[in-house]
């Protein structure tokens, strides 16, 4: 449990159930996108895309602040021991008391089963999660070293090609300089960077006329016009830190995709000819690429835009059947997550081990499917037996101290324990030396023969 | 040292007929890809001509029809293509961090011709 040591204590378990919250919110939120978009499917691209960008946010965002609200360590109720360690007086403390123990009923039984064994696997989630992200932030930053060089051996263009910039930018009311370099390795223009954009034109666009041209340029600086270069470089840091929830690469896809038609209609309209003449550009380069072979396996994207573009009789029509049935679907998933939030309230405390079978000086694992919860923490048994004796008398089987270490007055961790006099005592570190068996002897328990 | 010059997917698809047939005209080079697909005689000249200027073919013009040939042999390409391909096969698709106006794979020949099609109706309506 405590091999992730550097890693700080507190933000373990939340941190571990947030990994837990990302993979159902992320699915409920893409379910969520989708419904919306169905109902939405005769506006402008701009608004999918807009609410794309927040609900992938959101992907991000929601995970944290479920984590930080539903989940709070025991509260410190034995304000007493507190007192008692600073001043050394040996005062008795007062139990926690806050809390009541709660018998755990059928149905909350098995919520929280589930929920004790996210507590048990929280650090080995968070260690697996962090590899998994850094090999995802490692690939995408070999990604743009790889951008970097391209662009970096790429040529100057001609005067009269590079003169065709500054007229469009009038057009987009674009002020921040772009600069326009020649690539041989793309096939299609590119643009890269956000503060200091560069275009990367292909070699067969630089032998288009201006006409065609125009509106390749026009697209690439649209997407600077709408700092999508940021935006894109966002959607991809979040792509990399939910790696394991398929639905966020969806929903990213789509967002993508409506961030091309977006900029499609702002190109468009500052192409002379319009949206007509914008097309043709677009297809007199794809000409070039000569086609994929004949198993034509590609996207379709550039007919579906174009189609969109010029088609009048193509207009999607909204699907208020479809978004119904999936926003519902959407509540019913969050729904049945956040029963799982009460349950997370408790720390799954010991580790996980039996507290009757530890008093009694034997360790044994309990199953998550016995649980019960007293003061803040739940407690795992191994068999109904054990967990009846609890339930018949917890304030002898519980730890006597929920929140503060006896020994230095910091706060404890729930998996050290030693047990003193038949009591189980939790500290804070690992290392509990003689001297701090003592001083938790006499604060704790000032008289061996008073019962607790 | 500068780099050799990488092939796109469509000088690729040329480079494998000046490999097989070592020396072809344009036409020649026309006829072999029409085969697999129907292609414009401007588009392969056009490409010729670009993978020219980027020193991926020679072309031989003492006679009226130039003759092209590859400039460098196919191993040497191939290792090359290799080379990248592992390099992005770990760096995924540069895709992510470049915003195209075209997408990454190209439309097939039907969809072109769909996309034609529709543009001509239009044009020819107005």
């Amino acid at each position: 449990m405590n091999d992730l040591h550097w890693f700080p204590y507190q933000a373990i378990r939340p941190a571990g159930w947030a990994l837990v919250h990302a993979a159902w919110q992320g699915a409920a939120i893409a379910l969520l996108y989708r419904g919306l978009v169905a109902a939405l499917r005769d506006r402008q691209p701009r608004v999918r895309y807009a609410i794309g960008c927040g609900c992938l946010a959101l992907t991000a965002v929601a995970p944290v602040v479920t984590a930080t609200v539903a989940h709070r360590p025991p509260v410190a109720a034995d304000t007493a021991l507190q007192a008692a360690v600073q001043d050394s007086t040996g005062a008795g403390p007062e139990t926690a008391g806050a809390g009541t123990e709660r018998a755990a009923v059928d149905d909350a039984a098995e919520v929280a089963a589930v929920a004790a064994t996210i507590d048990l696997w929280s650090p080995r989630l968070l260690a697996i999660w962090m590899a998994g992200a850094a090999l995802a932030v490692a690939r995408l930053a070999a990604s743009w070293r790889q951008a970097v060089r391209l662009a970096a051996r790429g040529g100057p263009v001609c005067e009269e090609v590079a003169a065709r910039l500054d007229p469009l930018r009038r057009q987009l009311a674009l002020e921040r300089p772009v600069e326009l370099r020649r690539c041989d390795a793309l096939d299609s223009p590119a643009l890269l960077g956000w503060w200091r954009p560069v275009i990367l034109l292909p070699s067969a666009a630089l032998t288009l006329p201006t006409s065609r041209l125009d509106p390749l340029l026009a697209h690439e600086l649209a997407h600077v016009r709408r700092h999508d270069y940021a935006v894109n470089v966002a959607q991809a840091l979040v792509e990399c830190l939910l790696f394991f929830q398929p639905a966020v690469r969806w929903l990213s896809r789509q967002v993508r995709f409506e961030r091309e038609l977006s900029c499609d209609d702002l190109a468009a309209g500052c192409c002379e000819g319009g949206a007509l003449a914008y097309a043709r550009g677009l297809a007199g380069l794809e000409t070039l690429r000569l086609g994929a072979p004949a198993l034509g396996v590609s996207d379709g994207n550039l007919l579906a835009r174009i189609r969109r573009l010029v088609d009048p009789a193509a207009r999607p029509r909204n699907r208020p059947a479809a978004a119904a049935a999936l926003l519902l679907g959407c509540l019913l998933l969050t729904g049945s997550a956040t029963a799982l939030l009460p349950a997370a309230h408790a720390t799954t405390v010991l580790g996980g081990l039996d507290p009757v079978h530890l008093i009694e000086g034997h360790e044994r694992r309990g199953a998550p499917r016995h649980t019960a919860e007293h003061a803040g923490y739940r407690y795992l048994f191994a068999d109904p037996e054990s967990r009846a004796r609890f339930l018949a008398d917890p304030e002898r089987y519980a730890v006597i101290n929920v929140a503060i270490c006896p020994a230095s007055g910091r706060a404890v961790r729930a998996e050290i324990y030693r047990v003193i006099d038949g009591r189980i005592v939790l500290f804070c570190c690992p290392e509990v030396g003689g001297s701090d068996l003592h001083r938790a002897r006499s604060r704790l328990l000032p008289s061996p023969t008073l019962p607790y | 040292m500068t780099k050799p010059p990488r092939p796109t997917d469509a000088e690729l698809a040329i480079l494998n007929v000046l490999w097989e047939r070592e020396a072809c005209t344009v036409r020649e080079v026309l006829e072999h890809l029409e085969q697999s697909r129907p292609v414009g005689y401007t588009t392969v000249l056009k490409l010729l001509q670009i993978m020219h200027e980027k020193g991926l073919v020679t072309r031989d013009e003492s006679r009226q029809a130039h003759v092209y040939r590859a400039a460098a042999p196919q191993e040497d390409t191939q290792r090359a293509l290799v080379g990248d391909l592992l390099e992005r096969g770990f760096a995924g698709s540069t895709g992510i961090l470049l915003l195209r106006a075209l997408e990454a794979r190209p439309s097939s020949a039907e969809q072109l011709r769909q996309i034609r099609a529709l543009l001509d109706r239009l044009e020819s309506e107005r």
